[in-house]
């Protein structure tokens, strides 16, 4: 299914200046992207929480091809154990505010882009706060406590978000978009059995995972492609295997069958 | 009648397997195949498949060929289908 709305094009669009057209050009050839999704890109916001392996990579990656604004969270100071994956982290900024190095590091690469950083992880207390700040959320949190708020806040708000996940050498992304497909609670109704907070992985899964992410949020945000609504992206790197899954609407979901 | 199973993320984990094929000698159900599968492999797999009833966990992801069922979904098996069991994973 497309998204035929630009849903960062609501908001005044001025022309793309010299210096704009000569960064973005590789990109501005893109069938259906062109001058237009480069303007809905600038006008279009996104939280991304939170800034790890697989949010570092989005955020890069949605920071380089000239997103508006990012809004990110996370709690804590970079860690030794942190820098197999978190590309946005620096061994020069151990025991110094993630959000700090993720900050420094996108603006030394763009400039352009308005960057917000909170140094919190999702709660009860800032979730509807924090989603109500973005056109899109990206989901890269490790804690299902945390993902669950926010696709609640995500289907009140009728705002799409982005799934990302990895374990070893899998990962898996789907975009939510409220009224037109299942939402996380669908999926998974309550607490997965055996869920650890730390698992193995590699930094190139995350990244993978991450990049994947920021173009479903470009796509989303453009009107471009057509994004993984009612679909899951299953990718084994083991033997390179990549699976698209259709997914099913729960019904009696109780987060968002009232939302349709 | 023969199935094939695939484990995802963690049941991958608590199998030991990324693949593996079922004889079924009667008419067998998503759900049945689950509690049969936790019967199998253990515990490490049986505390990520089934929920404190015995029943297929709700959380688990499970798909044949490329359609996502519920866990505990009734629809008999056919021969030759492959049934995917994922468990949830998440950023990090």
């Amino acid at each position: 299914m497309k998204v035929t709305k630009r849903l960062g094009s609501a908001r005044t669009r001025r022309p793309l200046s010299t210096e704009e057209r000569a960064i973005y050009e590789w990109q501005l050839g893109v069938a259906g992207f062109g001058e237009e999704g480069q303007q809905s890109l600038r006008s279009s916001s996104v939280l991304v929480t939170r800034v790890g392996g697989v949010g570092g990579a989005a955020a890069m990656a949605l920071a380089a091809a000239g997103i508006g604004r990012l809004v990110l969270a996370h709690q804590g100071n970079v860690r030794t154990s942190d820098l197999n994956r978190q590309t946005l982290m620096g061994a020069d900024w151990v025991g110094k505010p993630r959000v700090e190095s993720a900050l420094r590091r996108i603006k030394d690469m763009n400039p352009r882009v308005a960057v917000e950083i909170h140094n919190a992880n999702i709660g009860e207390d800032n979730v509807d706060d924090l989603v109500a700040s973005a056109d899109l959320v990206i989901d890269a949190a490790p804690l299902f406590r945390e993902r669950f708020l926010l696709n609640r806040a995500t289907v009140e708000q009728g705002k799409p978000m982005v799934d990302s996940a990895m374990y070893e050498l899998e990962a898996q992304l789907t975009t939510f978009l409220p009224g037109t497909g299942p939402c996380l609670t669908c999926l998974y109704p309550g607490d997965p059995p055996g869920w650890r907070r730390q698992f193995p992985v590699f930094g190139a899964v995350s990244s993978m995972v991450g990049s994947l992410a920021a173009m479903e949020a470009i796509k989303v945000l453009c009107g471009l492609g057509e994004p993984l609504l009612g679909r899951l992206l299953v990718a084994d790197l083991r033997d390179m295997t990549f699976r698209v899954l259709r997914l099913q609407r729960n019904l009696h979901c109780l987060v968002c069958r009232d939302h349709r | 009648m023969k199935v094939t199973v695939k484990y995802s993320a963690q049941a991958r984990a608590a199998t030991g397997l990324s693949s593996e094929e079922i004889e079924l000698d009667e008419p067998t159900t998503v759900h049945d195949l689950v509690v049969r599968l936790s019967r199998q492999h253990g515990s490490a797999f049986r505390r990520l498949a089934l929920d404190a009833n015995g029943c297929p966990h709700p959380s688990l992801l499970v798909a044949i060929g490329d359609d996502q069922v519920r866990p505990g979904d009734h629809r008999r098996l056919a021969q030759g289908e492959t049934v995917t069991i994922i468990t949830p994973i998440s950023g990090g």
